[in-house]
């Protein structure tokens, strides 16, 4: 997990704390020197200790918060499972006493941060921001979809960092990135990694429930690579985009609203998102109203198929996200498992999915809510989206 | 008085099968849609595409499992074998991990654990005559299961969030989601190894006591494994291919059925085992479709609940388990 105080920061980047302290001083002065910041409270204002501006503000995300002091400005990483506002690290621009460090800290490097990551998401989330050229390395560089990162690997300016789990140790110290962004579960090779100063920065943004929520995610890579204003930037144009497509469907009464239901099934049980969900929140907001929507829960719903059944057997859309070779087709449901057949979706042509051995949904369509919106809009509403081509999501053809 | 109670507990377990389950229905809704004659969908699918296959396919992989136990146990004269020493459940295993890894899944994962199955036992089978001695064929199967098992753990560890976790789903266990296609080739598999064990009674009695005596007694040792792993095999292969690696039935209810027989003789213990492990099976079933917890416990779960305490409790008694 996150290190107190990074070593390496400490050691080996004299000459950028100097210009950070520089610029710090410069911050301080244009600020109004002598200003009192809330250490506690996050900051509306535009920080000015970085080098470039942070809108420090976080409309949809749960699970970070920016905090400015009077030398610094840290991210702060909270705890998404507990939910309950304990931060599980911090991330700092500017300087931070160890006296005063109550959480885990990573310091940043003022410029020209070496960044790797455990995680594909972190990766499509870089890239919506320009911010791959700070990626050093990658854990299953070969799942990676994104076309840019897939060239950078090609030309070995990303390294594979795959290991035994997950992240290989020696091959990330070969790497030698400044920080590794990782999950909050933590890895038997963090603490040696730590121990070599680098910093372990633990992100959620697999557990937030709304879908700009997770796509917001992007304005923390952006504060890590320095990339704050184009981050800033591209969220704020998915935020309009999706928030018009919401718009646009708001105004659909409620007995105009498609039954829609998700999930997979395994073992005899149906295994469905709750209303809380990142898809919950998705179908409400395309104009359908969730099957389960009852149903406000941490963690997956378990029906029995027979409780399943007797829910869904009426519902008018049934959305699934496959990982298949090909399109999905019917017969291929049907093959699956006869029973499907009694669903009415299945029985009147209203199923869809996404195929994410096709399209980067557990990657790209992160940072792109508005587009998988769009999708779920045109199939719920046709009428609202004339013309509309699919993106991620598309309809189960015979 | 055995039989008959035996019988009739496998009998109730299936009404129970029947008429119990997550949602509830009125008894005669249960046999409008088992006669065809119910007018509701949810309940037909729920009953004739849910229930009676499920009951179905526990009554013949608990029966199934528990005769392949008891072969393994006799042949190798080791009350710790199992279905699973071969390395048949291993080699069922590589192939769905295969497969999973490949994006694939349904009819396909059940194909290539038969795949799977099927080649570990021709394997084993071609190996066999090379290897006289129970024991070395034993460690034989013992060393293919690793073998397959190492690869299986090199394909997880290759593969995907999403394949991974289909995986560990298969390896829980369950009698669900079978279709009756399904169950009838699931049958076609048991039914014919419990009528191969039964004629070969005689000669299990032989064996058991000792393979010098049952050679001396005339006994073709050959053809006597031969039909031994092969009625293994087909179980074994079968029933893990459709429902999994269904842990410690076979391991278990062998030692049950001589507990409560108390004899040695193949022509009681082979129907014997079978009808317990038939209403194990189903008895396993209904606890896993209780509503514990999220969604009911794995079926291996309830299986290792079930089987260790009733094992030590005999043990415990004083009887003669193996």
């Amino acid at each position: 997990m996150c290190n107190i105080l990074k070593y390496k920061q400490q050691t080996q980047y004299p000459t950028v704390r100097f210009v950070l302290l520089l610029f710090l001083g410069i911050g301080w002065m244009l600020a109004g020197c002598g200003v009192e910041a809330d250490s506690s409270a996050p900051v509306t204002r535009k920080a000015v200790v970085d080098f470039a501006p942070v809108d420090t503000v976080v409309r949809y995300a749960e699970g970070f918060d920016f905090v400015a002091t009077e030398n610094a400005l840290c991210l702060r990483l909270l705890d998404l499972e507990k939910r309950d506002g304990s931060v599980l690290c911090q991330v700092c621009r500017g300087t931070v006493s160890s006296d005063n460090t109550q959480v885990p800290t990573v310091l940043l490097p003022g410029s020209g941060i070496r960044l790797a990551t455990v995680s594909t998401t972190h990766i499509a989330l870089l890239s919506a921001i320009g911010g791959l050229s700070a990626v050093v390395g990658t854990v299953y560089a070969d799942r990676i979809l994104d076309p840019e990162a897939k060239l950078l690997i090609q030309q070995k300016k990303i390294a594979d960092l795959t290991g035994e789990h997950d992240l290989d140790t020696e091959r990330t110290l070969q790497a030698n990135p400044d920080v590794v962004t990782s999950y909050p579960f933590g890895g038997a090779q963090y603490p040696v990694l730590e121990s070599a100063g680098i910093g372990i920065i633990p992100l959620s943004e697999y557990l937030e429930t709304h879908p700009l929520g997770r796509a917001e995610w992007m304005k923390v890579m952006g504060f890590l690579t320095n990339r704050s204003a184009a981050a800033d930037s591209v969220f704020a144009a998915v935020e309009a985009r999706y928030n018009t497509l919401v718009a646009l469907t708001a105004p659909v009464p409620a007995d105009e609203r498609p039954l829609l239901y998700t999930g997979s099934h395994a073992n005899g049980q149906w295994y469905a998102p709750p209303a809380n969900s990142f898809m919950g929140r998705f179908s409400e907001h395309a104009g359908g109203r969730y099957l389960f929507a009852d149903a406000v829960q941490p963690g997956n719903l378990t029906l029995d198929f027979e409780q399943f059944i007797v829910r869904a057997v009426d519902a008018d859309y049934w959305g699934r996200v496959v990982y298949t070779p090909g399109p999905l087709t019917y017969d291929d449901i049907a093959t699956e498992d006869n029973r499907y057949t009694a669903l009415r979706a299945f029985r009147e042509r209203k199923v869809f999915y996404c195929n994410a051995a096709e399209t980067d949904y557990f990657g790209r369509a992160i940072t792109e809510p508005d587009a998988v919106l769009a999708d779920l809009t045109a199939l719920l509403h046709p009428q609202l989206l004339p013309g509309h081509v699919y993106c991620y999501f598309k309809p189960v053809r015979d | 008085m055995r039989w008959i109670l035996a019988a009739m507990a496998v009998v109730v377990l299936i009404a129970a099968e029947l008429f119990l389950g997550q949602v509830v229905l009125a008894p005669l809704d249960v046999v409008k849609a088992l006669v065809g004659a119910s007018d509701n969908a949810v309940t037909h699918i729920i009953v004739t595409g849910s229930r009676l296959p499920r009951a179905l396919t526990a009554a013949l992989a608990g029966g199934g499992l528990a005769l392949a136990g008891l072969l393994m146990q006799q042949y190798f004269h080791n009350p710790l074998a199992g279905p699973g020493v071969l390395g048949i459940s291993s080699g069922a295993g590589l192939g769905v991990a295969l497969v999973v890894m490949a994006g694939l899944g349904g009819n396909s994962i059940v194909g290539a654990a038969f795949a799977g199955a099927m080649a570990v036992l021709v394997l084993i089978l071609a190996f066999a005559r090379r290897m006289p001695q129970p024991v070395s064929l034993l460690i034989f199967g013992l060393m293919t299961g690793y073998l397959v098992s190492a690869v299986v753990t090199i394909v997880q560890a290759g593969t995907t969030s999403e394949a991974l976790r289909s995986f560990v789903f298969w390896g829980m266990g369950s009698f669900a989601d079978l279709s009756y296609g399904q169950v009838a080739v699931l049958a076609l598999a048991v039914v014919p190894a419990v009528l191969l064990s039964l004629r070969m009674h005689r000669r299990m009695d032989l064996w058991s006591l000792g393979e010098a005596y049952a050679r001396s007694s005339g006994l073709n040792v050959v053809r006597f494994r031969w039909e031994v792993l092969l009625a293994t095999g087909l179980i074994t292969g079968a029933v893990t291919a459709y429902c999994g690696p269904v842990a410690f039935i076979g391991l278990a209810v062998p030692h049950v059925a001589r507990g409560i027989w108390q004899s040695g003789r193949h022509s009681v213990l082979v129907p014997a085992v079978v009808i317990s492990g038939m209403a194990v099976g189903l008895a396993c079933d209904l606890l896993v479709r209780l509503p514990i917890g999220a969604g009911g416990l794995p079926l291996n779960a309830v299986t290792a609940f079930f089987g260790a305490p009733v094992v030590i409790a005999l043990l415990l008694k004083g009887r003669r388990v193996f």
